[in-house]
């Protein structure tokens, strides 16, 4: 949370690009066309909203909504308008993913630290955790909430991916250019650049030279995976993005996967499942006609 | 796991309400931060009338329970409890008008109409009940409740103590639990104790006090063994064991049974006589289904036995219809039988009560059969806060049992089976605070 | 005691059951599926039967502690 709150102005892509950071990734925001009066004013806006969803969906932020109800041990908390769409959309992936995506697996990070090592946990630390893992032990009843003691819901997961879209939608109103807005490879864009062109975004996987060129048009690009969170053990590689039925990674799957969608959470919560699909990863993504591209 | 179609538009269409809300709002456009609510409070308020000018009750109750995290749970209760109206005395009905003392004592007196089943009219009782208990997880999987609890009416003071460990086991499917309570009753007659299957005098206090002083008690010690199985996705079943021994003074003071001719004319009234022991059995069964993915069916039984020679069959059945998101309508029934205890008698042939060590002429200790029908409404309010109403009718129907034969005839004509009827209706409100 | 024995036939029987995976638990999670669902009605039921019924007990502690039977 120590990271510098400006936006600066740079050079990039066409013209100019306003870059700042927030939830620990490099954002960057272009708008086709407009002059760097304009970039400045939309820059701000958009980094303003970033990081207002930032502290308020932060675990790390004592005080705020997931921090009350992450230590409200078992009592009802009642929600904001926004947190509530956005547990009822938790419920909603937790009922389509068949319990995959869950906002209740951030406890599983007590026992899996992804720093590179082999350090992979027992089965039964797993084993321990999982009673606190389980959007179903929750009643959520919008807007209020009831979670047992002991359990956490964390937003991460797909947090910025709703940022990314929310400042995009947020730029797009402000301004008759389209906008893209990136963070960290997850990205929206409002639209078409003039002339009809595409956008082309450089996704970097963190895997040095398949650093990837991703064209786009409108909708949202979510890359899942990272070169640097994991743990190898005995050959075999653990990813950092965990089945929360079981507690484990499943292996056998790509490093990462890069997905497109019609918009960027979209496309995160594609990328999240391809992830937890394992060998089966491209097949699930070929069920549907969208881009992506999975790196083994 | 395959995403088909549906399902992804069903993604498509959930991501869109999350992000497609009218009016995107810029960044310090906040809703107010909401309370936290550590407490809870379950409060209920109990009317209860019987027909026929007897028993009615008004009881409020209030729970309040603090979370203080990590699982432990902080709960304290209290009970009002006010009744007043007529009781069976436990002598038997005859062809002409029967006068009893009155437990107050001082020579009062009460008088019973020929062919009535005998009311103490003078029953009135105010109860004070509390309790507090402590709630906490010894592991992961296991917890323990601990409790104690106090009560004081004006001639009973009751305290106990109770312990319930749980244990949960493959994945939370299966719950074992275990549990003891402890429980000090004394009893302090109006008039003193009388001593058992002496004669009522009539019109004289019933006080003698040869047994022992004005105070008698008892010790309860009970056990309760269970098993909650998931049975599926949406049904369970508890199983539970429960074994009551207690030992003391199980006498009730103010009751009497008759000595009778053959024409059921009463010649004296003696004050009853229970056993200083009782071990009670219980197997409890409850299954429970969540229906038509929206209403709650719940089935009981209890099969219930003594060593006063009591044998007792329970059936409960209620069904949650949540007609709507908020609200629900439950209807439920009861059924209740009981066979008559060893010692009960409806009345005592004259000569009958030489060497009689125990009997009662109670009719809560005689055959009957009891139905209860409700209806409840409730309604779940957009705080979190929730209420319902119940309306009950309790019907208890008397079978005859216990009659002198040579008496019988004389008893055709009167009342041997006498029925109770009851209204219940209750109220309960709960909030977190 | 035979009772007793045939009840924990029946126990023993019941860890043959299917498991339910927590993820399937949501149903099982509702206030209204819980066995005490409504603790204040119950304890009300309890002090009303005990006070006119002779038989007690199986569910739980409650009805005691009352000079009313």
């Amino acid at each position: 949370m120590n990271e510098t709150r400006s936006v600066r102005i740079e050079p990039g892509g066409d013209g100019f690009v306003a870059r700042f950071t927030a939830m620990a990734s490099p954002c960057e925001v272009l708008v086709d066309g407009a002059d760097r009066t304009e970039l400045r004013r939309l820059g701000e806006l958009a980094a303003a909203e970033v990081w207002r969803i930032e502290q308020h969906w932060s675990r790390y932020l004592p005080g705020n909504i997931v921090d009350r109800i992450n230590r409200a041990q078992g009592a009802a908390i009642t929600v904001d308008a926004e947190t509530a769409r956005f547990l009822d959309y938790a419920q909603q992936l937790h009922e389509l993913s068949e319990g995959l995506f869950d906002v209740t697996s951030g406890v599983l990070r007590r026992a899996w630290r992804f720093d590179g090592s082999d350090r992979v946990p027992t089965p039964s630390q797993i084993e321990a955790l999982l009673p606190l893992v389980g959007w179903q032990k929750l009643h959520w009843q919008s807007p209020q909430l009831q979670m047992p003691a002991g359990m956490e819901i964390d937003f991460g997961g797909i947090g910025k991916e709703y940022a990314v879209d929310r400042a995009c939608a947020l730029l797009a109103a402000q301004t008759s250019h389209a906008v893209l807005v990136n963070c960290g490879g997850d990205l929206a864009a409002s639209g078409p650049r003039a002339q009809g062109q595409d956008w082309r975004v450089g996704i970097d996987s963190g895997l040095g030279a398949s650093s990837s060129l991703i064209r786009l048009r409108q909708g949202g690009v979510a890359t899942s995976g990272d070169a640097h969170r994991f743990l190898l053990k005995d050959g075999q590689r653990y990813p950092h993005i965990l089945n929360p039925r079981t507690g484990w990674p499943v292996p056998g799957g790509p490093r990462s996967v890069t997905v497109a969608g019609s918009s960027c959470t979209e496309a995160g919560v594609l990328s999240t499942l391809a992830m937890l699909q394992g060998e089966q990863a491209e097949h699930f993504l070929q069920q549907f006609s969208g881009d992506f591209q999975v790196i083994w | 796991m395959q995403l088909n179609e549906q399902q992804r538009l069903r993604l498509a269409a959930a991501t869109l309400s999350l992000l497609g809300v009218a009016g995107v709002k810029p960044a310090a456009a906040q809703e107010p931060a909401a309370p936290e609510k550590p407490w809870t409070f379950d409060t209920g308020l109990l009317l209860y009338k019987e027909g026929n000018g007897r028993v009615q009750a008004i009881e409020p109750v209030l729970n309040a329970s603090f979370n203080l995290g990590g699982e432990r749970l902080l709960s304290a209760g209290l009970v009002f409890d006010s009744l007043s109206g007529a009781s069976p005395n436990g002598a038997a009905p005859a062809h002409t008008a029967q006068t009893f003392s009155s437990p107050s004592g001082g020579g009062q007196t009460y008088t019973t109409a020929a062919g009535k089943t005998p009311l103490d009219d003078t029953f009135h009782d105010q109860r004070v009940a509390a309790n507090l208990g402590y709630q906490f997880p010894l592991s992961h999987d296991s917890k323990l409740g601990l409790g104690l609890r106090g009560s004081s009416e004006y001639d009973f003071t009751s305290f106990g103590a109770n312990a319930h460990y749980s244990l949960d086991l493959n994945q939370k499917n299966t719950t074992l639990g275990a549990g003891v309570s402890f429980e000090y009753d004394q009893v302090r007659p109006v008039g003193g104790a009388p001593q058992p299957l002496s004669h009522m005098g009539a019109g004289g206090g019933g006080g003698d006090d040869e047994e022992g002083g004005s105070s008698k008690n008892k010790n309860l010690v009970d056990l309760l063994l269970g098993v909650t199985q998931v049975l599926d996705s949406k049904s369970l079943l508890q199983l539970n064991y429960s074994l009551g021994l207690s030992s003391g003074y199980q006498t009730d003071p103010y009751k009497v049974v008759s000595v009778v001719d053959a024409n059921a004319n009463p010649l004296y009234y003696l004050y009853e006589s229970r056993p200083d022991k009782r071990t009670k059995h219980a197997l409890y069964a409850e299954y429970k289904r969540f229906a038509f993915d929206r209403d709650v069916l719940d089935f009981s039984y209890r099969f219930f036995t003594d060593s006063w020679g009591i044998n007792a069959h329970t059936l409960s059945l209620s069904y949650r219809w949540n007609f709507s998101e908020a609200f629900h309508l439950q209807p439920s029934l009861r059924f209740y039988r009981q066979n008559a205890a060893d010692f009960y008698h409806f009345a005592l042939f004259s000569g009958e009560d030489a060497g009689l060590r125990y009997a009662s002429g109670d009719p809560r200790l005689g055959a009957f059969t009891g139905l209860t029908g409700g209806l409840q409404f409730g309604q779940q309010l957009r705080n979190g806060d929730s209420w319902n109403v119940r309306l009950e009718y309790y019907k208890q129907r008397g079978q005859s049992s216990d009659i002198p034969a040579q008496a019988a005839a004389a008893y055709s004509g009167l009342p041997t089976a006498p029925d109770m009827s009851a209204v219940i209706l209750s109220m309960g409100y709960r909030f977190n605070w | 005691m035979i009772r007793l024995l045939w009840s924990l036939a029946l126990l023993a029987g019941l860890s043959a059951c299917a498991n339910v995976k927590p993820w399937q638990r949501g149903t099982l999670a509702r206030p209204d599926m819980q066995l005490e669902a409504d603790p204040v009605q119950a304890q009300l039921d309890d002090h009303i039967y005990f006070s006119k019924e002779a038989a007690s007990g199986g569910r739980g502690f409650g009805g005691g502690g009352c000079g009313c039977n």
